[in-house]
């Protein structure tokens, strides 16, 4: 009864249909692929002789051996955002007055894509931020600061990574204020975009690890990228992190950190970590201790390679080649211990 | 009796259609899905460009554990092109499974290997490692020997190796592009609830390689490979990029995926007891944060390239599928709880419920369908003009869907550069749909028979080697 209902005349009317618009959505789908296959060809060309033009000049007038109008008069109207595109390759290489010659040559053209900033689309709304945060520093500092209040992450990251690249001191503490604002970001990518601002990032960084009130992933984020810096002052800060804050993320960063740009007298510090019930925090205990430790800590750095964690363990037989007691570990490595097999490890990570 | 076979072929009709409609609505969908987030994809490499400095900063540690068993014709390009990508700080760990050719060999001899000590950090049960060897002239590569025990078995060894927080699996005859891994890695930097991403497979049969990297990208002249191509684009552009855009990835290719190391491990590693682990990994993982109502996700990039040797024999091909088709079986079945249950979301409201029904059903609603028509023909019911319009539908949905997927191919990476090579693709993506996929169709239906008679291993893969630009 149930197939007997089954409208085959109606289905089949309807098929009929699909099948005539299926031709028409087969017919307009191979004359985009073909269009797009030719629009592609005409593009590449157009803009490989652009390049093949604009390269060699470019290169005079940023080492200075020619004016910068020789490059301008090459830009057609309609190509001024592909020459932005193009220098931004540059731009994001060079150092110092080179790169002040590729800005001062974008600068005239940036104006084409301030619009892109209100678009809906927040990728393209990022390109344009990119572009402004690498060319158009200092003269487009206000567009590129507001951009960090952007609500999607990607134009906040986006800011961030050219206030960060431009060098200045008052845009690495901007980015640094606001760094609980970039969503889902790892700290291993904001740590990246802090390090391209090198030691202007520093003193805000150290604020933002010894203040108690700062997040705890902005925290360690903070001492990750101190220590990528090796800023050798932010050991006190990560001294008052350790004495006031006990999440894992901070006590683990602040202890990488101290391992770094500690001294001998911080080992009492870290000492009090090296029987921490969390396997992280103890690994980068006993790693700090292998550079900041004395001769009374090696029966414990010994003990720790045979611990349950092989992290902790790694760590450990690291901390006793750091203290230059190899003898130790082919010891430990020809014995039938636990931790024999990190120590013949390391043994021969060190003898390499 | 004619009553009766009425009725059983008109019911065998509204299950393929139903089937039908269904499939096609999902690759519409998918379509729609991937072209949006290509575009949006495009945008944001503009902002994200993978040579910009701070990505090099920002790179965390990988291991790429490379499983591998008799792959002597291709085990030097593939190692040779993962010691040559652009990453800052990443190992290579070859597992050798047992071979029984010259794969271990070829390998020590050609990077100067010496045994040397690594220690395991972590205890996933495998068959018994023998030795662990470190090249002298290229200290980031490892071998690990070990008793064979199968791919997934090798890369569980691989895992207990393995002392990053990620890691990248990648086939014995993969070849990786040199920037694969800093694209890879883009989704575990930008969010840190990222736990998998898969990478695109594209078919490297006819293209140039030297020194491990493919140096001009050309059709295949193989027929059979050359198929592959279309249904490889297909299947990754449109497919892979589609669910993921969904946020409903189910697969990530064993060919080229990349994990972060803690889930895949607290998951219990790759499971031995299917010839799927790749997807089965990927569900066990979903499965544990739903379940742990964890906040995580399961990525596809659609850059980073990676390129494998396709079938170019029927029995090679066969083998193949048949493996697929089980593997998915095996895969889903063990996991059956997850199916239509609101407590997976998505996951197990939509994407379970596709594969399951879709494509593990599907390949038995097909050819069902095929012989249905047989029987109808033979009987006398067949009704000539609704015969011909459901296979020019059916024909039809397949070339729109071919040619959709060759405009995404042109509208962002556009590999293939020669316009003959773009003809040549639009005709495959035509004729693939009369002879080509009713062959796949047949050989997954034989998968689907093999899961149920619980057949297991891989059979034998016939290895060609890569195509090299002069002498090797």
């Amino acid at each position: 009864m149930l197939l007997a209902d089954v409208p085959w005349d109606a289905l089949f009317r309807i098929g009929l249909v699909a099948g005539e618009l299926l031709v028409l959505v087969i017919f307009a789908l191979t004359v985009v692929l073909f269009r797009l296959r030719a629009r592609n060809r005409l593009r590449a060309g157009r803009w490989s002789r652009l390049e093949e033009l604009w390269e060699p000049l470019l290169l005079e007038v940023v080492h200075g051996d020619r004016p910068p109008d020789v490059l301008q008069e090459q830009v057609p109207d309609g190509e001024r955002e592909f020459f932005l595109r193009f220098l931004l390759g540059y731009a994001e290489k060079l150092r110092g007055e080179e790169r002040e010659r590729v800005k001062r040559l974008a600068l005239p053209h940036l104006e084409v894509i301030l619009p892109q900033l209100d678009r809906s689309d927040p990728e393209r709304r990022a390109v344009a931020v990119r572009t402004l945060g690498a060319l158009g520093l200092p003269e487009f500092a206000p567009q590129v600061v507001a951009a960090l209040e952007d609500p999607a992450p990607l134009v906040r990251f986006s800011a961030a990574h050219g206030l960060l690249s431009d060098g200045t001191p008052e845009h690495a503490g901007e980015v640094v204020r606001r760094l609980d604002r970039f969503g889902s970001w790892t700290a291993d990518a904001l740590v990246a975009l802090l390090s391209t601002a090198g030691g202007d990032v520093a003193p805000p960084l150290r604020v933002s690890l010894a203040d108690p009130f700062t997040r705890p992933d902005t925290a360690a984020v903070a001492a990750h990228a101190l220590r990528r810096i090796g800023d050798p002052h932010a050991a006190d800060a990560a001294v008052t992190a350790l004495e006031q804050r006990s999440e894992r993320a901070v006590v683990v960063e602040s202890l990488r950190l101290l391992g770094v740009v500690g001294h001998a007298a911080h080992a009492p510090l870290v000492r009090t970590f090296v029987d921490h019930p969390d396997f992280a925090i103890r690994a980068q205990a006993f790693g700090a201790l292998g550079r900041l430790g004395r001769e009374e800590d090696v029966e414990s750095l010994v003990a720790a390679v045979s611990d349950s964690s092989p992290w902790v363990a790694l760590r450990a037989a690291r901390g006793l080649a750091d203290m230059g007691r190899t003898d130790l570990l082919r010891r430990l490595g020809a014995s039938e211990g636990e931790g024999a097999a990190f120590a013949r490890q390391v043994a021969e990570e060190t003898g390499r | 009796m004619t009553i009766v076979a009425t009725a059983a072929l008109e019911l065998v009709n509204v299950v393929v259609l139903v089937y039908f409609a269904v499939l096609n609505l999902v690759y519409l969908a998918t379509t729609l899905f991937a072209f949006r987030e290509l575009r949006s994809y495009a945008q944001r490499s503009k902002v994200l460009d993978a040579g910009d400095p701070a990505w090099a900063i920002a790179a965390p540690p990988v291991t790429v554990l490379v499983p591998m068993f008799d792959e002597a014709p291709t085990c030097v390009d593939t190692v040779r092109a993962l010691l040559s990508l652009l990453y800052p700080g990443y190992e290579v760990v070859v597992i050798d499974d047992g071979s029984t050719d010259q794969t271990a060999e070829r390998l020590m001899a050609t990077f100067d290997m010496h045994r040397s000590a690594r220690a395991p950090t972590g205890r996933l049960r495998t068959a018994p490692v023998e030795a662990v060897f470190r090249s002298g002239s290229h200290p980031d590569l490892w071998l690990v020997r070990k008793q064979n025990g199968g791919k997934a078995d090798a890369l569980n060894a691989g895992l207990n190796y393995c002392h990053t927080a990620l890691f990248c699996s990648i086939d014995g005859d993969t070849l990786v592009e040199r920037d694969a891994l800093i694209r890879m890695v883009r989704p575990f930097l930008s969010d840190g609830a990222t736990v998998a991403a898969g990478g695109v497979v594209r078919v490297v049969n006819g293209c140039i390689v030297e020194d491990g990297r493919v140096k001009d990208v050309r059709l295949p002249r193989n027929l059979l490979a050359a198929f592959q191509v279309v249904e490889y684009l297909r299947a990754f552009l449109v497919g892979r990029v589609g669910w993921a855009a969904a946020r409903s990835t189910l697969v990530i290719s064993g060919a080229f995926g990349m994990f972060r190391r803690l889930p895949a491990l607290a998951a219990g590693g790759y499971a031995t007891d299917t010839v799927g682990e790749d997807m089965e990994l990927v569900v066990r993982i979903h499965r544990l944060m739903r379940e742990e109502r964890r906040d995580y996700r399961v990525d596809f990039v659609p850059d980073p390239v990676a390129w494998t040797e396709a079938p170019e024999s029927l029995v090679s091909l066969a083998r193949q599928r048949d493996r697929w088709q089980r593997g998915l079986i095996e895969s889903l079945r063990k996991h059956r709880k997850m199916l239509l249950r609101p407590r997976y979301g998505r996951i197990g409201m939509v994407a379970f419920p596709y594969f399951w029904f879709m494509e593990m059903y599907g390949p038995v609603v097909e050819f069902g369908g095929y012989l249905a028509f047989a029987v109808a023909a033979v009987l006398g019911l067949v009704s000539t003009a609704h015969a011909l319009l459901f296979f020019f539908l059916a024909v039809g949905f397949g070339m729109a869907l071919s040619v959709g997927c060759l405009a995404l191919e042109e509208l962002t990476f556009r590999r293939y550069s020669r316009f003959r090579d773009l003809l040549a693709l639009f005709a495959l993506g035509i004729a693939e749909n009369v002879g080509y996929r009713q062959l796949v169709t047949f050989f997954r239906m034989r998968g689907t028979v093999s899961a149920l008679r619980r057949k297991t291993g891989w059979g034998h893969s016939e290895r060609a080697g890569f195509r090299h630009a002069g002498p090797t």
